[in-house]
């Protein structure tokens, strides 16, 4: 209930006192008021007359001086660790050049070479080793750090190599317009040479004029790094990051016999680019590196030229082909783990490799890995051995590498050894003479495995 | 009454015999009988027992008699084999059990048989080795070795080298430096780090040589010191390392005195190595331990560490205070346990 007096109040006028001045004031002005102080400025209050310390000293609050929180530099920029890691350094000035031969590609198949050392093929205007670094041939832990200069030694395993290329050499020569395709892979104890091996036969193909297409690790692929989806036509993850990089890799090592290369008809990139036909591949290749999206389309068409009559011969390797054989750790949308088969890389290597796909003429060339978990259904195929049905093996690895010539690495004859250990005291790094004690002492030791012999002749600890 | 604490008797009281000899007795039981040199020993006799007049062994007898009759003895350092006499006695072999009968061990399933090891040929090449190894020393084949029966490689060469030995395998300097590296008992991990810094040394631009740097008389040329990781670390932590440690003693009246004290060489490499672990700490910018310590040591060699101002600091206090050292050669006691510096010079 409104109480009466309001009424009352609002109609009787305001009271004015006689004696105080009024302030003229207009009403709904927003000037301020003539008599208003100007305001002063903010300190101390004067009422304190102590100084500030000693007030500080006698208030028994305790004053915790805050430190301005400084924004720390990491210790690594982004990427910095990885491009540590992956950093290969191939010579070694402080170590004494050794005089070697050069690996040609005249020593294909060449036995009486098996048992020297050969410097790989350097020099002014040869860029094979550039193209091998492009196609990341040289790994990191493979003691280049520590020699003047890269220098392989030309082992058995490296005539059976040589082999498989003369096979397709031989067609090529002859004119025969068949089908030259040959499968291997190279399988052997941990440390016996295999990626060594690759190396040798990229560096062969590149200075043939081959295409190589190289993938380094096949760990890469498998371990979800990279971003995949599914391709609906054929039910396989695509892994078009990679496979721009891939791209990338083989642009750089084969400009010139790409460029060589014309495409037989044209060919649609994605859903706009197109490419005429007489185009040359680099330029497919060009396009397609700078767009993720037409990668995988490109990739397709430079192995579908690659089969047709006329094209030149290739070189496609894969290293650690046992990370390949075990489940990836990509998962599809209900969760379920995607088989490393089903991306669509590595289908289409063991496609080459199993002959489901051939080029035109060409070599398929698998490197195995002791550096991964137990792949028992690889090891069985490997072997060749009667799978035991109990046995809950993989069924897909076997038929996989069906077919594939396997070339077994085995440790180093004396012979090579000997090569070896003299190309370690030539360079200066291995202090002990090579006689016939020390010889078989380190031989004795390491077994014959390289990499062992390595570490018994350099050991850091003497 | 008589005393009765006097006990003493006449009988008590008699001396001794004048002339007793003071020697003591011979007792016959107790003396070892010595042979003279000039007699020979008795020649020992046979035991008397009911073997002691056997027959000699078959191939003795058979030797006996052979020697008489005129004809070929068996071979008798050996001994006879079993089927050798079976072939010469025909009634032995009629009366021999018939395992015997069969001529055992005529058919072996394994060869027991050692291959003679031989020298190899001068003139021709046996061996890859011995064949391209152009310039090294022949082996020595120790005569000794074929001489035993059943030894395969010669036997090794004595006093055994230092770096044979299980626990010492490595320089002494390396495992002061693993085991300085070394945190909570992770040897494995200090003696990676280690091999990480020598092969960064190997790897790293050869030092530059620079004036004035004290390194240590009889280093090999910087050029060739990354082709030796270990003697370039040794000529590093050998050359800054102190030859004396400073310790404050208490003296009179409440002050302190330095006196230094002569270090051994580990204690010298152990402060070498501190210095430049501190130097090596100090380098944000390097990313690892072995590279930054791998880098301190080529500063070392190249006369641009800090640890060279730490040695001569240490040096000069030395000598400004070379008049506390303490010289007592005759007490061993503790330095800790010297309260004031004594014997002054």
């Amino acid at each position: 209930m409104v109480p009466p007096i309001l009424w009352r109040c609002l109609r009787t006028p305001p009271i004015t006192h006689p004696l105080k001045p009024r302030p003229r004031l207009h009403n709904f002005t927003t000037t301020p008021p003539l008599s208003a102080k100007p305001l002063k400025p903010k300190g101390p209050p004067p009422s304190s007359k102590m100084k500030s310390g000693i007030q500080r000293t006698q208030s028994n609050k305790i004053r915790i001086k805050k430190e301005p929180i400084v924004a720390q530099k990491p210790a690594y920029e982004p990427g910095q660790r990885k491009e540590l890691r992956k950093r290969i350094v191939l010579s070694n000035t402080n170590a004494i050049q050794v005089v070697l031969p050069t690996m040609t590609a005249d020593l294909i198949g060449n036995e009486d070479a098996a048992g020297a050392m050969f410097a790989l093929p350097s020099g002014e205007e040869d860029t094979t080793i550039d193209r091998l670094r492009a196609l990341e041939a040289f790994q990191t832990k493979q003691h280049w750090p520590f020699f003047h200069r890269p220098c392989t030694l030309f082992r058995r395993e490296t005539v059976e190599v040589g082999r498989l290329f003369e096979r397709v050499m031989q067609r090529e020569s002859t004119g025969e317009d068949g089908w030259a395709n040959e499968r291997a892979i190279l399988h052997g104890y941990y440390g016996c040479g295999r990626t060594i091996l690759l190396l040798q036969a990229m560096t062969w193909a590149l200075q043939k004029d081959w295409v190589v297409i190289a993938i380094p690790n096949a760990q890469d692929l498998v371990i979800g790094h990279t971003e995949y989806e599914l391709e609906g036509n054929s039910h396989l993850w695509l892994q078009k990051a990679y496979t721009t990089d891939l791209l990338n890799k083989i642009l750089k090592a084969n400009q010139k016999t790409l460029k060589r290369m014309k495409l037989s008809q044209s060919y649609r990139l994605g859903r706009i680019e197109e490419v005429q036909k007489g185009d040359a591949m680099k330029k497919v290749l060009e396009t397609a590196v700078l767009d993720p999206l037409l990668a995988w389309d490109a990739f397709n068409v430079l192995l579908g030229e690659l089969g047709l009559p006329g094209s030149p011969p290739v070189l496609f390797t894969l290293d650690n082909l046992n990370q390949i054989s075990i489940p990836s750790k990509y998962r599809d949308p209900a969760f379920n783990v995607i088989h490393s088969h089903d991306l669509a890389l590595p289908n289409t290597f063991l496609a080459y490799l199993s002959g489901k796909r051939s080029f035109h003429k060409g070599i398929t060339l698998a490197a195995t890995s002791s550096k991964c978990s137990r792949t028992l259904a690889l090891d069985a195929a490997l072997e060749g051995r009667e799978v035991d049905p109990y046995e809950r093996l993989d069924p897909r690895i076997g038929p996989s590498i069906e077919g594939a010539q396997i070339i077994h690495v085995d440790s180093l004859s004396k012979e090579e050894a000997k090569a070896l250990m003299d190309y370690y005291s030539e360079s200066g790094i291995m202090k002990d003479t090579v006689d016939l004690t020390t010889f078989n002492e380190k031989y004795a030791v390491s077994a014959g495995n390289p990499r062992d012999l390595f570490s018994t002749c350099l050991r850091m600890r003497q | 009454m008589p005393l009765r604490t006097v006990f003493l008797q006449p009988s008590t009281l008699r001396t001794l015999p004048r002339y007793a000899s003071f020697t003591p007795r011979l007792n016959p039981a107790l003396i070892r009988g010595f042979a003279s040199k000039d007699i020979p020993p008795p020649a020992p006799s046979k035991p008397v027992g009911p073997n002691q007049d056997v027959l000699p062994p078959v191939s003795e007898e058979a030797a006996l008699t052979a020697d008489i009759m005129g004809g070929t003895s068996p071979e008798l350092e050996q001994g006879t084999p079993i089927g050798e006499m079976l072939k010469r006695d025909p009634a032995a072999r009629q009366n021999a059990p018939k395992v015997l009968k069969e001529t055992p061990g005529t058919k072996r399933e394994y060869s027991t048989s050692a291959t003679p090891i031989e020298p190899p040929p001068s003139d021709t090449p046996v061996d890859v080795v011995s064949s391209t190894a152009p310039a090294s020393p022949p082996v020595s084949v120790d005569a000794f070795a074929l001489t035993v029966p059943g030894a395969k490689y010669p036997l090794p060469q004595l006093p055994l080298p230092s770096c044979s030995h299980l626990k010492h395998r490595y320089s002494t300097l390396l495992e002061q430096v693993t085991n300085f590296i070394m945190i909570g008992g992770r040897k494995a991990k200090a003696r990676s780090l280690v091999d990480q810094i020598l092969a960064h040394l190997r790897t790293f631009p050869a030092p530059k040589p620079r004036e004035g740097t004290p390194l240590l008389p009889g280093t090999p040329a910087l050029s060739t010191l990354p082709l030796d990781p270990v003697q370039y670390l040794q000529t590093a932590i050998d050359s800054v390392s102190p030859l004396v440690k400073i310790s404050m003693l208490k003296g009179g009246g409440g002050t302190k005195q330095p006196v230094p004290y002569p270090l051994r060489l580990r204690q010298r490499r152990r402060f070498a190595l501190e210095w430049i672990s501190a130097a090596a700490d100090k380098k944000r910018d390097k990313l690892e331990f072995a590279e930054r310590f791998a880098d301190e040591v080529v500063a070392v060699v190249e006369g641009r560490s800090s640890a060279w101002e730490k040695r001569s600091q240490v040096h000069k206090l030395a000598v400004v205070s070379r008049a506390n050292v303490i010289v007592n050669p005759g007490r061993t006691v503790a330095p800790s346990k010297i309260k004031f510096p004594m014997a002054v010079l």
